[in-house]
């Protein structure tokens, strides 16, 4: 017995063991009845378990008894659960999965968009491309220039969006609008933006059907989001040979940091250099500070405050002048503080809000003449948002007020009596938008915008829509549809607002459809648009219709009305490819753009200046690793630009308006950046060549007030760029005592 | 024979891990019986794998350990921790190794959220970093080295004997060239001093974060022969 006892046990284990091993197989399927691999299938509460294989087959065993749950669970699919009875026997068990719907992230409308950063991974734009693009001068609206949608003026700098002009688009830094975004410059001088791309980690460029989030803009909005925490603590110099210094300190804590930068530019000894057609003085002083702190877990506070003084002389060409050029001085003060808070709040809502002033004072003088203008501006604005991931839909819910005032002083000479002009204008807009997955193929946006003006007395409401279809894995379809308003600018509202009938919000309404293909790195966008304008605002001309009066006279207010129309219809295509060869980043972006309207002084309806019929940017950049290099080479071109002839516009009949073509524009920039070190400091140096093919562009002429007394013509000279080209080297030392030298990667700033 | 060897493995790891439960956490001892010996097997089977889709299956084993016993971190620490490794020995697109990560991250989360070792889980998240970087070292070295130095210089703070950080450290400055700051000259001292704290590390438990040695004396066998070969 003694002996028989243990054996006994022995085979009574060995029969439990036997008779608890259950095996358990079968398949699972998605709602389409598609095999799903990588489905973990485990009893729950146990180790027991099998992913499935490529033909959504699973197989285990275990020794467990009773009754379990067995369940199915794969990322982005609901799981499920069975009740298995573990009895030894072997069970075959199949699951059907649906997929989860609420992922908005699954399709996303992309209609009109162009996000840049580094948070996105599939970004068409990162933050680097601005400072490594050729021909973009490390200057944000440069870089945008070259993608679709665009069309460049290489006399103004800034951005034209779909044959909108400069002033309808829109910045908005970390979600607030921005007064002035460019430098000053007098007129035939391009503008760079105010703010260091450095600043920023990310970009949102949209070229239509933007969300309702946005106002103020008729034709595209650029949405910077400035950088959080200071990385580490370092010290940078910069040296730019057109006569710049920058000295930059930063300095990070645990759960804060403060930026703090200094920056002086005299561009004299360049010009000694090189001579310049246009410019004569250049110089500029400025200094900024960033201060962000951490707040709670996710809470972030930033304040950034930048002033900057900027004094500009230049020989400007002017028709009425013997030698054809007309001396203009510039003087900018410009003060910046912009202070906001994101934080998120209980029940899955998040609170982002800010405030921001501006206070710009500009003094310039066209020879004889004094013209003064003096904007201020504070804004306030606060979102909530919920993003609950539970649900189908989100909702964006946002307030936003704006008080500015605006003063504008002009003398025809020193002696003469000064004409004032102001207004004061109080704005408040509210806002609602909800982005819904209707399936996980089909996601739709809609929202709406509205917003009282004080100095028009006037109140919109800005309804939008987008939706979008994914065709399949890559490949997406989605059209947008809207209504965008904007109070006419300041030049226009500063005699506009005395107009007998007062004057409307300026309006456009879009339509665009947009397919995107996206894979390995690849890139292909079309879309398509339509655009129709109205409420435009219109005046007469002083005396004979001759734009080149303006500059003498100002328009009678009387004759101000909000009648101007137009439209603008095209195409825009980007193709991006990183991967083809090793090393290499191209991009083509081509723009059709069909255009006209009846806006300001024009008599009839006629392209605009600034609009070109076709427009072709080609970029490319190869890293090469052993020499630490990155090169870049960018190619625009922008078919003939319209201009105004008076000696070809016959004011009775209206014809020959706007009737002038410029030559086309062409550019070949090129520019590479080398990595090295100076006493173990990190060291880039960026060279940087425009035009280097040396093509004399021209940007429009400038006609005389009066026709020349013996052949009864209008002469004109030719308004060219300030030199041929620009050629610049730049150095950037990062002094940081704790960060290794790195030059294997290509460089971001 | 595998199976055999797992069930040989699962045997010494659950003798030892009753050896320790003392040391456990109070969480850990709610899991049900066999708990940390299954832990232990499947912790062993992961340290030994390089191969990626044991690693996937791997991930699986501890999503699952998470059912057993849903208030321990540990489950979860290993899974994003079997996700990461997959990423280094994968051979996927960057677009798939980004959604590993993503997954990799999510665990790391729900870790965090269980109250693990915060020194560990910042070093894991460094390690995540660096694998987000090798996806795509051109775009996102400025980005993501900034975070994984600030990552591991958080992790020596919560616990200055952890070794896991000094070993991503100097991991880090192993694959910097020399020229610039880097090579096995520099990480020597820093692999070195990462060994220190090998030596004198002990581990909360049985089941509680004990990696990277192997990978430390490996990798300074390789400094060793790279400097050798220099002279």
């Amino acid at each position: 017995m003694k002996r028989l006892l243990p054996l006994l046990l022995l085979l009574l284990t060995a029969g439990r063991l036997l008779a608890q091993t259950t095996t358990l197989t079968g398949t699972v399927r998605d709602a389409a009845g598609q095999p799903l691999p990588g489905v973990n299938v485990f009893l729950k509460t146990t180790f027991d378990g099998a992913s499935t294989d490529t033909l959504g087959w699973f197989r285990f065993t275990t020794i467990q008894t009773g009754t379990l749950p067995l369940v199915a669970s794969l990322l982005g699919y609901v799981a499920q659960e069975q009740p298995v009875v573990l009895d030894g026997k072997a069970h075959q068990i199949s699951f059907r999965l649906k997929a989860v719907r609420n992922q908005l992230g699954d399709v996303i409308v992309t209609a009109g968009t162009y996000e840049a950063g580094d948070d996105k991974r599939n970004t068409t734009f990162s933050a680097r491309d601005v400072q490594t693009t050729a021909g973009a001068q490390a200057d944000v609206a440069g870089a945008l220039n070259t993608l679709p949608g665009t069309t460049r003026n290489g006399e103004a700098g800034q951005l034209f969006v779909r044959g909108g002009a400069a002033s309808e688009t829109k910045q908005y830094l970390d979600g607030l609008p921005l007064q002035s975004p460019y430098n000053a410059t007098p007129s035939g001088v391009p503008a760079r933006g105010r703010f260091a791309p450095t600043l920023f980690k990310g970009t949102m460029f949209s070229t239509g059907g933007y969300s309702a989030e946005y106002g103020q803009a008729l034709s595209a909005v650029v949405a910077l989001r400035s950088v959080d925490l200071a990385e580490e603590t370092q010290t940078g110099i910069s040296a730019l040979s057109l006569g710049g210094l920058t000295l930059a300190r930063q300095q990070r804590w645990e759960r804060s940091s403060v930026a703090v930068t200094a920056d002086y530019m005299n561009m004299r000894p360049y010009f000694g250099l090189v001579s310049q057609r246009i410019l004569r003085t250049m110089q500029a002083a400025s200094g900024s500070v960033a201060a962000r702190q951490r707040t709670g877990e996710m809470g972030m506070l930033k304040i950034y405050g930048t002033f900057q003084q900027q004094h500009m002389a230049v020989l400007t060409p002017n028709a009425d002048y013997a030698d054809g050029r007309q001396p203009v001085d510039l003087r900018n003060t410009n003060a910046y503080l912009n202070a906001t808070w994101r934080t998120p709040l209980a029940h899955g809502w998040s609170l982002q809000t800010g405030a921001a002033a501006t206070r710009d004072n500009q003094h310039i003088q066209p020879d004889q003449q004094r013209i003064q203008e003096l904007e201020q501006s504070v804004v306030g604005r606060t979102v909530v948002t919920n993003d609950s991931a539970s649900a189908y839909w989100n909702l964006k819910v946002g307030a936003e007020v704006l008080a500015q005032r605006y003063q504008f002083h002009y003398q025809a000479r020193e002696s003469d009596v000064t004409r004032a002009l102001a207004f004061t204008e109080r704005r408040a807009t509210g806002f609602a938008e909800s982005e819904i997955a209707f399936s996980n193929k089909v996601a739709g946006r809609v929202g709406a915008r509205a917003e009282y003006s004080a100095v028009l007395g006037r109140w919109n409401a800005a309804p939008r829509a987008a939706l979008a279809y994914q065709i399949n894995q890559y490949s997406q379809l989605s059209g947008a549809w809207g209504y965008f308003y904007q109070t006419p600018t300041n030049d226009a509202l500063r005699l506009g607002q005395y107009a007998p009938e007062p004057l409307r919000f300026e309006r456009a309404r879009h339509y665009q459809l947009t397919y995107q293909y996206e894979a390995h790195r690849r890139l292909l966008r079309l879309e398509s648009y339509d655009k129709r304008y109205a409420h435009l605002v219109r005046y007469d001309l002083p005396g004979a219709f001759n734009p080149a009066t303006l500059a003498y006279q100002l328009p009678s207010p009387a004759t101000y009305r909000s009648t101007g129309t137009g439209y603008a219809r095209g195409l825009d295509v980007l193709w991006r490819d990183k991967t083809t060869l090793r090393n290499f980043d191209y991009w083509v972006s081509y723009s059709l753009l069909d255009t006209r309207r009846q806006q300001h002084f024009d008599p009839v309806r006629a392209v605009p200046t600034y609009a070109a019929r076709h427009n072709l940017s080609v970029v490319g950049k190869y890293w090469v690793d052993k020499w630490h290099t990155l090169f870049g080479a960018t190619y625009s071109y922008g078919s003939p630009r319209a201009y105004f002839d008076p000696n070809r516009y016959d004011a009775v009949t209206g014809t020959g308006y706007n009737a002038g073509r410029l030559p086309s524009f062409q550019d070949l920039s090129l520019n590479l950046s080398y990595l090295t070190q100076i006493r173990k400091n990190f060291t880039i140096i960026h060279v940087s060549c425009s035009n280097i093919l040396g093509r004399q562009n021209v940007f429009g002429y400038r006609y005389a007030s009066t026709p020349d007394a013996a052949t009864g013509r209008y002469t004109a000279v030719p308004l060219l760029p300030s030199a041929r080209r620009m050629v610049f080297v730049y150095l950037l030392i990062s002094i940081n005592k704790n960060r290794p030298v790195d030059l294997h990667t290509a460089p971001e700033d | 024979m595998k199976k055999v060897l797992f069930l040989l493995a699962l045997a010494t790891a659950s003798l030892s891990a009753s050896a320790q439960t003392k040391t456990t956490t109070a969480t850990t001892q709610t899991a049900p019986a066999g708990y940390q010996g299954m832990m232990a097997a499947a912790i062993q089977e992961l340290m030994q794998t390089g191969e990626p889709a044991a690693l996937k299956a791997s991930a699986a084993t501890f999503e699952r350990a998470a059912t057993v016993a849903p208030q321990d971190w540990l489950p979860r620490y290993y899974q994003g921790y079997a996700l990461l490794i997959n990423v280094f020995q994968s051979q996927e697109e960057g677009d798939v190794k980004d959604k590993t990560l993503d997954q990799a991250e999510a665990a790391l989360a729900q870790a965090r959220k269980l109250g693990g070792d915060e020194s560990e889980l910042l070093a894991l998240q460094a390690y995540i970093y660096q694998a987000r970087l090798g996806v795509s070292p051109m775009l996102r070295s400025m980005k993501y080295s900034g975070m994984v130095n600030e990552a591991i210089a958080q992790a020596k703070k919560a616990n200055p004997n952890n070794p896991r950080p000094y070993l991503i450290g100097a991991n880090n400055a192993f694959f910097t060239p020399k020229m610039f700051g880097g090579g096995p000259e520099v990480a020597k001292p820093l692999y070195e001093e990462a060994k220190v704290k090998f030596e004198a590390f002990q581990p909360a438990s049985a089941i509680a974060p004990d990696w990277g040695k192997g990978q430390l004396l490996s990798r300074l066998k390789n400094c060793n022969t790279a400097l050798a070969a220099a002279k």
